[in-house]
């Protein structure tokens, strides 16, 4: 046990570096940071520019810089960014609230919306409801993120006025973007759940719980939905990267305040530092949650450890 | 045979396919005018008037004829970077299957890497970096969606590996049955990653009519001009669709223990 969380350790963390050097190198192709930095009227001299290339320490070899970037890292320094001309980190630690409050939000909202449906599913199997649930699923995988993301803001909130369709006025302003990310996420979620669901009920189990006369609902809310929890919850965590993708294009759609947003950005006004700086958060983020899945996964089945 | 291609799942997806096909090979029998012609007193006109079935764009361009030109930036990105993906990987698996050793232990990190570092974080760094355009897209979607079919030729290539080297020749087309069923589903996954960059504006050129940035030109006129940001949705969920239904049918037929 012992020895499979230290392996899974070791694995993320030079996960971790290999993303942060990919990161870091993929920038540094962009080419002279100090010429994108110059803000004078003239064209920059030779001088401001060895200037402002040591000040941002791009004078030294690439792997010193990256091994300056890592250390600032980890006591939470990830340079200045040009833009707002503030400590990168200080503009990630206001927008991360807002990122995380729509990451937990989407996928409690997914949970909410793809258990009844999949254990519906499950019960009644071939009904019609079964049936709709699995073509309503397969075209909510169809359609783009933030194209459903904007049908919403138009019918709930230009539209209809229920909801704030943009911007951040309170916790009202979650439901929309919370909402658009965690249908995608459901549209898998309830096949995952419904096919559990079916493989359990023919467990022995099951058979002698229904033999022992124990009431149906009883069956499918205690034993059933109980055993199906574990593989939901680590198939919920490990989407976690692809809804941190998501979150990036639907932050833009909804104008929502966070770390993705600030990524964009960063790109369009050349901000290299709060670029690498928010890709680096969001792939440390993303690690770690990938991580803390596997290894509570193992505690609770110990099936796993053998590897 | 006969009942897999009559099975409705077959049917739908290929009819979907191949409309989209159509479409992308012969805009110009299907449009009605050509996807740069604008008519600036018709701009923002309503769908279902005389002249424009779908309405005009901000710029009085015709939706559909638009919505049939984005077809091919489509179909383009789909298809060439799922036929890259597809070749570097099937080598990549084959060679690290086949020597194992430190190829096969490097591939094995590169899979979990890219497992947990999402594709539009990465490719938004690197556009950023070396700036938009349709070959960058698909090359960038190569370079990161490889290991997925190395990882999988790798293991078909492992259960295999004791016949010996000629025989392992022979089998090879055995092997690529999963990998076309990834294939498949990858080439609609690729068309929605297309659509999401061109809608930051960092996908193909804006001057390209491609369905992502057409969404992106009706967001500023969804009170207005609801159909601008509507249609095109529809053309990338019929798309989608087709793929990952004829993706699906092909599991069902190449692997016969997934059917229930």
């Amino acid at each position: 046990m012992f020895q499979y969380i230290i392996k899974r350790l070791a694995q993320g963390i030079l996960t971790l570096l290999v993303v942060i050097l990919m990161v870091a190198f993929t920038i540094r192709l962009s080419g002279d940071p100090a010429v994108a930095m110059f803000q004078g009227t003239s064209g920059p001299t030779a001088a401001e520019l060895a200037r402002i290339r040591h000040a941002l320490g791009t004078d030294r070899p690439f792997l010193i810089q990256y091994w300056e970037f890592l250390k600032g890292i980890a006591v939470g320094n990830l340079g200045t960014s040009f833009r707002y001309n503030e400590p990168v980190s200080k503009l990630i630690t206001e927008r991360l609230p807002a990122t995380l409050s729509l990451a937990l939000v989407s996928l409690f909202l997914s949970l909410l919306i793809s258990i009844p449906l999949g254990m519906y599913a499950a019960v009644f199997q071939n009904s019609i409801l079964d049936q709709t649930i699995r073509i309503v699923s397969m075209f909510g995988l169809s359609f783009p993120n933030f194209w459903i993301g904007i049908m919403l803001i138009m019918i709930l909130g230009v539209e209809l006025r229920w909801l704030p369709p943009s911007g951040f006025e309170g916790w009202q302003s979650l439901i929309l973007p919370g909402l658009t990310l965690s249908l995608i996420l459901s549209s898998t979620t309830i096949r995952l759940v419904r096919v559990l669901m079916v493989d359990v009920f023919h467990e022995q189990y099951i058979v002698t719980a229904r033999a022992k006369g124990l009431a149906e609902h009883t069956i499918q809310y205690k034993h059933a939905l109980r055993n199906v929890m574990i593989p939901v919850m680590t198939y919920i965590g490990l989407q976690f990267g692809g809804l941190i993708g998501g979150i990036v294009i639907i932050e833009q759609v909804f104008a929502w305040p966070g770390v993705g947003r600030l990524a964009l950005e960063a790109i369009s006004y050349r901000d290299y530092p709060l670029l690498q700086g928010t890709v680096t958060v969001l792939a440390i983020f993303i690690v770690l949650v990938n991580l803390t899945v596997d290894i509570s996964y193992a505690l609770i089945d110990p099936r796993i450890r053998v590897d | 045979m006969r009942n897999h291609l009559l099975s409705p799942s077959f049917l739908f997806g290929i009819a979907l396919v191949s409309l989209v096909v159509i479409a992308a090979l012969f805009p110009g029998l299907l449009s009605p005018s050509s996807p740069d012609t604008f008519d600036l007193h018709a701009r923002l006109t309503p769908p279902g008037s005389a002249h424009y079935l779908l309405g005009t764009d901000p710029l009085g361009r015709d939706m559909l004829t638009r919505i049939i030109y984005g077809s091919r930036i489509a179909l383009t990105v789909g298809l060439l970077s799922v036929i890259l993906t597809f070749a570097i990987g099937t080598i990549a698996g084959l060679v690290s299957g086949y020597y194992g050793g430190i190829i096969d232990a490097l591939l094995m990190r590169l899979v979990d890497i890219q497992l947990s570092f999402p594709f539009i974080l990465f490719a938004i760094t690197v556009i950023a970096v070396i700036g938009p355009g349709l070959w960058k897209v698909i090359l960038i979607m190569a370079v990161t969606q490889w290991v997925q079919f190395a990882r999988i030729e790798r293991g078909q290539v492992l259960s295999i590996k004791e016949v010996g080297f000629i025989i392992l020749m022979h089998l090879l087309p055995n092997t690529l049955a999963p990998l076309i069923v990834l294939a498949t589903l990858n080439i609609a996954n690729n068309i929605l990653l297309e659509a999401s960059l061109s809608f930051l504006g960092l996908g193909v050129s804006p001057n390209v009519p491609s369905w992502g940035g057409m969404i992106a030109d009706g967001r500023n006129y969804l009170q207005s001009a609801w159909w601008v940001a509507t249609f095109p949705g529809f053309a990338l969920a019929i798309t989608v669709l087709g793929f990952n239904l004829l993706g699906d049918w092909l599991r069902d037929v190449l692997d016969p223990r997934s059917r229930k």
